[in-house]
């Protein structure tokens, strides 16, 4: 019986500067500010790249690099150190412990748990900034998950044709 | 030499990660919050993260730049016309300003009172708003290269901001006057009434504490800063009275506020020179630095 290797282990390494790039990008996209409810329904595009690295190149992106773009986050939103790396932690955690599957779903499917991804992450800044003495504003919070998961098929669809060229 | 396939070497498993990045970022998130001792880490990411907010600014700046192209000729005569008009009122203003200024310097004199010095002004541009509705915190394009210091107010046309709480070498951090944590000295401009008004974590509401249910004061007063703390220069519009609540239940009148500055209105701001001249003086002659509160 040949032994059958799973998709993953014949993953060609992309460059890392792709990487960087996209990283970057993400970055830009979260730093644009929007006018009012706007900006409350903005999804975290960095948070998005990092799980499209992190499910589909793991072994070039883990969970360190993560971390180290959290704590880029908090200083562009000048906020306490450490919140958005500790979010980005435990997303790439969840990832890689409960999606082992993920890439074997559907479309509808991953939009769905990437929303639950989305969702975790932000209700940890969210009990962080509770905790820091924060007062709670708005239900509209977390609907920049939900948009952030819409947005998921366009993310998949674009990085994976850009990266096709970038190995 | 034997040599191992990049699948089959050790890496350490995602739990074990996780159980070494956790403890790390609420150690860091313990430290940023309750000792400050990361300043110089801070200082080295925002360098590094300040190329970026720059660009990130250009979509505004081109979509200004654009405008200015494609705007016609009848609306750029209207403008100019309406800017000359503003400027012959605000002259016109100016001299008297300078006329009380001078009687007012004689008077100082006379009375042997301390001068008023004016304050110099550096103008800044907004590169960061973050979307985050729990910041209460802008980005500015100049920084302690630019003479920016910790502590310097930020106003726009109309009034008060906020306070320059941290600068990296060529951007700074402004907290907004909405922060819950931040507290302003005020008294109305009709009769006088000290207090301090405060941020409520919401937008575009202040709140005044710590007056008496029978205090005089009435919706509409507006609130200017009143420089008994030495960091806000007196005078300077910070918010209207808009609702008032006298429930004999509490000893304290509950008075809502709203702002008159705001910085969805405009992007370039004012920061104005550091402490009140005498402050300054006295912090040289005791030689110690007056530490503004930072959080």
């Amino acid at each position: 019986m040949p032994i059958e290797y799973t998709k993953q282990e014949i993953v060609r390494p992309i460059k890392a500067r792709f990487i960087i790039f996209s990283l970057i990008v993400a970055l830009l996209l979260n730093q644009q500010s929007l006018p009012g409810i706007m900006s409350l329904l903005c999804p975290d595009f960095l948070a998005l790249v990092i799980l499209y690295w992190n499910i589909y190149h793991s072994k070039q992106f883990g969970m360190g690099a993560a971390f180290s773009m959290g704590l880029l986050m908090d200083v562009s939103e000048a906020n306490v150190l450490g919140q958005h790396a500790m979010a980005y932690s435990v997303m790439i955690f969840f990832v890689s412990t409960l999606c082992q599957r993920f890439q074997m779903f559907r479309l509808p499917e991953q939009i769905f748990q990437i929303g639950l991804l989305l969702l975790a992450a932000e209700s940890l800044i969210l009990l962080i900034k509770l905790l820091n003495g924060a007062q709670f504003q708005d239900w509209n919070f977390f609907f920049a998950s939900l948009i952030g998961a819409l947005f998921w098929p366009l993310l998949v669809f674009f990085l994976r044709k850009l990266s096709s060229g970038a190995h | 030499m034997e040599i191992i396939p990049q699948s089959f070497k050790y890496t350490p498993g995602a739990f074990m990660r996780l159980a070494f990045l956790l403890p790390l970022s609420l150690l860091i998130m313990l430290t940023d919050n309750h000792f400050k001792y990361l300043p110089e880490i801070r200082q080295i990411l925002a360098t590094a993260i300040y190329p970026l907010q720059i660009i990130s600014t250009a979509p505004v700046t081109a979509y200004a730049r654009i405008n200015e192209i494609f705007s016609s000729n009848q609306q750029l005569i209207n403008e100019n016309r309406h800017l000359k008009r503003q400027h012959f009122i605000d002259s016109a203003q100016v001299q008297g300003v300078l006329a009380l200024e001078t009687e007012n310097k004689q008077l100082r004199k006379l009375l042997e009172i301390r001068q008023q010095d004016k304050n110099k002004a550096v103008m800044v541009e907004i590169v960061s708003i973050p979307r985050d509705p729990f910041s209460y915190k802008i980005t500015v394009d100049k920084g302690s290269q630019n003479g920016i210091q910790p502590g310097q107010v930020a106003i726009d046309d109309v009034g008060v901001i906020g306070q320059v709480t941290r600068t990296y070498p060529w951007s700074s951090e402004i907290t907004l006057i909405t922060d819950p944590e931040h507290f302003v000295p005020v008294q109305t401009i009709r009769n006088g009434l000290r207090s301090v008004v405060s941020g409520t974590g919401k937008d575009g509401i202040l709140t005044l504490n710590y007056l008496a249910i029978n205090a005089d004061i009435q919706e509409g007063d507006l609130l200017v800063t009143s420089g008994i703390d030495g960091i806000y220069p007196p005078g300077l519009l910070v918010a209207v009275v808009s609702k008032i609540e006298r429930d004999v239940a509490h000893t304290f009148a509950r008075i809502i506020c709203a702002p008159v500055a705001g910085v969805n209105l405009n992007r370039q701001l004012l920061v104005l020179s550091p402490l009140l001249p005498g402050l300054e003086d006295l912090t040289k002659k005791i030689g110690i630095q007056i530490k503004t509160k930072e959080r």
